[in-house]
């Protein structure tokens, strides 16, 4: 929020002649240096078209820096406006800036206006006096704008050493008459260590210091003393007083002496207060009585004290205090938080920001959870709740009917009474040992029909049991093919025959293999065999290694010759017979469009 | 004292050290020594700014002594009264001397009579037709070479439009077209920036005359109208010649002397 | 009373430290100041325990700890166990949990009685927690954030929420509890407010930037002084915090 209104930031301004200088410099640094008249024309119009261009920029961007870096009197806080008015001459200060504007324009349309008339350079003489004319009207430019450059170069230090009041923060601000003890006051509230001496307009500017009030920082301001003459008539001093007052939302401790060592009497400072009085409207107001230690409010003369009375008629709350024995200080200083703590929450709580922050300023209180935990309390619907019937009837029980017989009537009124004598019985029954079972003997032929009937059901359980094994349940079926062979006609054969069948003349019963009826069968050949054992018919070309080779001694002495062709290949790891390959296969020139004039392989 | 003035606060509460007066003295007692090892190691552009610097501090110190010293000593009176010296109330009074107007009416017209033009700058390097034009080359195949482009700084009149390509001839690019002048008045010494009305005249040659080609030595006619000059008839004048002394096409800008 | 502390220069003093009503835990740094800081303030009455969890100095966003227990990750080195089983009270029970989101500081708040998780917390961790720390569990959310832990500080004497909390939920989260919360901020303005702020039934540790406004909040909350009620906020306070606020 501050930084808005820190003006430590601003770069230094300096003189036209460092100016020109820094820039000059600038481009001698940053662009090439190095030039021949042969070089080709292009070349040597581009390099000095970037000179010049580059020292047009620089000019550019330092200027503008200049006209971005000081804050536009319209922009600002009104305080801020009214306070560089009164310091430094609103019209004054915007004219500077304009011109500084006017100077970056004129600089660009001679960059502009030169760049083009170096395009048509046709020697390097030429350019080079092109560039040389171009930055010495830059620097002409520059040269005029010394006085602008001087005064805000002022300006920037006046401005640098400004105290940083936030406009729009807690402040409280004292006024009054010189030498009243203003400054005494907020060097007691504050550490801002303002000068105070005994003699009027000690103070000639405004002094900014900071206190605790409430956890939160106020700031106090300190304005040079006021005289009581028309707005026209105020020095620039006092003007800054003024500013403060008309544009600060901040409390009023309007400071009185009413001991009038000051010089001024109580009547002149209650007429400077009633001068002023517009520009505390609609602000906290609290006139303070300095210098109580020399005289008090009672012991006054009952005019002055009449004229103080005035204030509290108004409703303007009346203190006083004693910046020499401290008295009442502290108590200035709260009621004065406090009022303008007031004032600020006031208007705050009209505008709509404090919505937003409610849920900051609520204490959540924890409320006592019932029991430890009661999660399911079931919910059942009430239907008599609602009836339209008087209150001790709703719920009476109403009969149930079925097939027009109220089921009441049917039920026996002491069949409870029934069961438990019933059941008191059955007790008896089994304490007496009425279930108690002996086992029965059974006769050895009964035995053996259970043993069977048990061998029966675990080999009907196992064979059910085996099937469902068997049984596609789920696990995969093999195929025929893949099975073991079950059934063969020569096995058919063997069985038959162990069996005493006899099988020799059953030609008709097509036990023999079925001979294939496929006519186109071919015959079985003769394998016949070359000198080497090899089935010709299998290959008939002969091996590339071997082939025109008479023997197998040749064939010997082939293979050693080879061996020592290729020794010394290999030993050079060069690219032998088999490495052979193609690089591209289909070598798109030879593959693509028409074929025109030429040869196949070169088109 | 106003707030943040740290420096000066400081010297108030303290006050300078011991010695910061005779550490001031000593200081400047040896800045010379500084300047003269300057003045010998500095070379080249270095070396000049700082000579330049130099000389004119040191002029100007010997101004202000010179001064001083014709102050103290004083100088007997002569009480003579200059020629052609006046009393101050009688220095805004309207006299000029008929006859000395006469005079200089007679002078006009006999120069005009004469029609020769007594030129500030009577000779001037011919310019020739290489130097002013550039060949451009057209065609398909860039062949052809019969058009030229004029690389000096060029006049052309207000309204002008360039004929279609084909019938171009010379080529005035607009970079290099001027419409303002500086033309100096010898007699007030003053400079002003006229608008150029037209060439009068190119020394180098009728052609370039007619193209509007403006270099060193060219008469070129400027609209005085802004310097409110009146003729004996008590009209204004707004066409004046001048002429061009500088080289336009090295400087970017016209500079003329006004011949009156 | 509520001391502004750093660690190295970083404000955010929750993620160096841990504090219980038995025990501090305290980051092993470069500089020895964030260490005596928290010595000078609780040495008379509780061990405060150099330390390092899984190599990191992030102790206070790893763990999750109260007056019954300590709750580490699983990437805490069996020697670091040792090391925290050796200085801490034997009352105090250690439990090192295999949990995903295994910053426990950042998805647990909890104080001795209660303990407000992330709701994608495992159902294991949520066991271990509520025996190690006998603390009832709640998933709950803090102004629409799952990070519990980063968001809400409370001791047993109160808390601070989220800034953004509404009304209603604070309400539901303070019966939750069963202690008073208000929506704050710490560090100037800084909405993670576990990080920003250590906290027990006695003392508390924030970060360096901590307003005078945020300092009174803390203090009034968590009881810090005989004289501070939470209530203070909505009457004393409520000017002060106005005027900042807006």
């Amino acid at each position: 929020m501050t930084s808005q209104y820190n003006f430590k930031k601003i770069v230094i301004v300096p003189t036209a002649k460092d100016f020109i200088d820094i820039v000059l410099s600038k481009t001698q640094r940053k662009t090439p240096t190095v030039v021949h008249k042969q070089y080709k024309i292009s070349r040597i119009r581009q390099f000095y078209m970037r000179k010049v261009k580059f020292s047009q920029q620089t000019f550019h961007d330092k200027l503008s820096t200049i006209l971005t870096d000081f804050p536009k009197l319209d922009d600002i806080h009104p305080f801020y406006a009214d306070l560089m008015n009164v310091l430094y001459d609103k019209d004054h200060y915007k004219l500077a800036l304009g011109q500084i504007n006017i100077a970056l324009h004129l600089i660009d349309n001679v960059s502009k206006d030169y760049v083009r008339l170096l395009k048509y350079g046709d020697s390097l003489y030429r350019c080079k006096q092109l560039k040389k004319a171009a930055l010495g009207r830059m620097a002409t430019i520059m040269k005029r704008q010394a006085q602008s450059l001087q005064y805000l170069e002022q300006v920037r230090q006046h401005l640098s050493r400004l105290p940083s009041i936030d406009p729009n923060t807690r402040t409280l601000l004292i006024c009054g008459f010189p030498n009243v003890g203003k400054s005494s006051f907020i060097n007691k509230i504050t550490r801002a260590d303002v000068e105070v001496q005994p003699y009027a307009f000690t103070t000639k500017s405004l002094f900014v210091g900071h206190t605790d009030h409430r956890y939160l920082r106020w700031q106090v301001v300190d304005t040079p003393g006021i005289l009581d003459h028309p707005l026209e008539n105020r020095n620039t001093i006092e003007m800054q007083a003024i500013a403060a007052l008309a544009h600060l939302r901040a409390a009023i401790l309007y400071v009185m002496d009413i001991s009038e060592q000051c010089g001024h009497t109580i009547e002149q400072q209650v007429a400077l207060f009633e001068s002023i009085k517009p520009l505390f409207a609609n602000k906290p107001l609290l006139v303070v009585l300095n210098k109580t230690d020399v005289i008090r409010l009672e012991e006054l003369k009952p005019e002055q004290k009449t004229l103080i009375q005035g204030f509290i008629d108004d409703d303007i709350p009346v203190m006083e205090m004693s910046t020499l024995s401290e008295e009442g200080v502290m108590n200035v200083k709260t009621e004065a938080c406090e009022r303008l703590l007031a004032h600020r929450i006031e208007v705050k709580i009209k505008s709509k920001k404090v919505e937003g922050i409610l849920n900051r300023l609520h204490v959540a209180v924890p409320k006592p959870r019932d029991g430890e935990v009661e999660l399911e309390d079931d919910y059942s619907l009430d239907l008599k709740k609602n009836y339209d019937l008087p209150a001790d009837f709703k719920y009476d029980v109403i009969p149930e009917f079925w097939e027009g017989k109220n089921i009441a009537d049917y039920i026996d009124p002491d069949i409870m009474a029934k069961l438990e004598e019933l059941e008191r019985e059955e007790e008896l029954r089994i304490e007496s040992g009425v279930y108690d079972k002996e086992e029965e003997e059974l006769d050895e032929e009964e035995k053996e029909i259970h043993r069977l009937a048990g061998k029966i059901r675990e080999k009907k359980a196992i064979i059910a049991i085996e099937s469902r094994i068997g049984r596609s349940g789920g696990a995969p079926v093999m195929p025929r093919a893949g099975r073991k062979r079950e059934r063969s006609v020569s096995r058919l054969r063997t069985e038959f025959e162990e069996l005493g069948v006899d099988m020799s003349n059953k030609g008709g019963a097509h036990f023999s293999r079925t001979k294939s009826r496929s006519a186109s069968r071919p015959p079985i050949k003769k394998a016949r065999s070359d000198s080497t054992g090899r089935v010709s018919s299998s290959s008939r070309v002969t091996p590339r290694d071997q082939s025109g080779i008479r023997n197998v001694e040749l064939k010997a002495k082939a293979k050693k010759m080879g061996h020592k062709a290729q020794g010394k290949m290999n030993q050079f790891g060069k690219a032998g017979e088999a490495d052979r390959h193609i690089a591209v296969k289909m070598p798109r020139h030879l593959y693509s469009g028409k074929r025109g004039i030429g040869k196949t392989d070169r088109r | 004292m106003p707030q943040n003035e740290h420096i000066e606060l400081f010297q108030k509460r303290y006050g300078f050290r011991m010695d910061y007066q005779e550490r001031q003295r000593k200081k400047k007692a040896r800045e010379h020594k500084l300047q003269s090892k300057m003045a010998q190691k500095l070379i080249g552009i270095k070396g000049k700014i700082f000579a330049k610097k130099r000389y004119s501090e040191k002029v100007q110190l010997k101004r202000t002594i010179k001064a001083h010293e014709e102050k103290k000593t004083r100088k007997k009176d002569e009480g003579k009264v200059p020629e052609g010296a006046m009393p101050a109330y009688l220095l805004d009074r309207e006299n000029t001397s008929q006859a000395k107007l006469l005079s200089s009416m007679v002078k006009q017209k006999r120069k005009e009579k004469a029609g020769k033009w007594d030129v500030p700058l009577p000779k001037v390097r011919a310019q020739s037709e290489a130097e002013v034009f550039r060949v451009l080359k057209t065609g398909k195949s860039r062949r052809k070479g019969w058009k030229r482009l004029v690389t000096k700084v060029c006049f052309v009149g207000e309204g002008f439009t360039r004929k279609p390509p084909k019938y171009e001839r010379f080529v005035r690019p607009m970079a290099l077209r001027f419409k303002k002048a500086h033309v100096t008045h010898p007699e007030l010494k003053a400079t002003f920036c006229l608008p150029i009305v037209g060439v009068k005249k190119n020394p180098s040659s009728p052609m370039f005359t007619s193209l509007g080609v403006i270099t060193k030595g060219t008469i070129i006619e400027v609209n005085v109208s802004e310097l409110g000059l009146v003729t004996q008839g008590g009209k204004v004048v707004w066409g004046k010649y001048a002429q061009v002394t500088n080289n336009p096409e090295n400087d970017g800008c016209i500079n003329a002397i006004l011949l009156v | 009373m509520a001391v502004r502390v750093q660690f190295e220069n970083n404000n955010e003093v929750g993620v160096f430290a841990k504090l219980t009503n038995v025990y501090c835990l305290v980051a092993i740094g470069g500089s020895e100041n964030f260490y005596s800081v928290f010595e000078s303030e609780l040495s008379d009455t509780i061990p405060v325990i150099h330390t390092s969890v899984a190599g990191c100095r992030i102790i206070g966003r790893l763990t999750v700890a109260n007056r019954h227990g300590l709750l580490l990750p699983n990437s805490t080195t069996d020697q670091e166990l040792q090391h925290i089983r050796n200085s801490l009270p034997d009352s105090v029970k250690i439990q090192r949990v295999e949990e995903r989101l295994s910053a426990l500081g950042n998805v647990i708040a909890c104080n001795d009685y209660v303990a407000l998780v992330h709701p994608d917390l495992d159902k294991e961790t949520e066991e271990v927690l509520a025996d190690t720390l006998n603390v009832e569990v709640f998933r709950h959310t803090i102004a629409g954030s799952v990070l519990t832990g980063s968001y809400c500080a409370f001791s047993n004497q109160g808390g601070i929420v989220h800034p953004k909390t509404t009304v209603a939920d604070q309400d539901e989260l303070s019966s939750l509890l069963q202690v008073p919360l208000v929506a704050g901020t710490v560090n100037r303005g800084s909405d993670v407010i576990g990080a920003g702020l250590v906290v027990n039934d006695w003392s508390a540790f924030c970060g360096f930037d901590t307003t005078a406004t945020e300092i009174s909040v803390i203090e009034n909350v968590f009881r810090l002084n005989e004289a501070n009620q939470p209530s203070v906020i909505t009457t004393d306070m409520r000017e002060s915090l106005i005027e900042t606020l807006t």
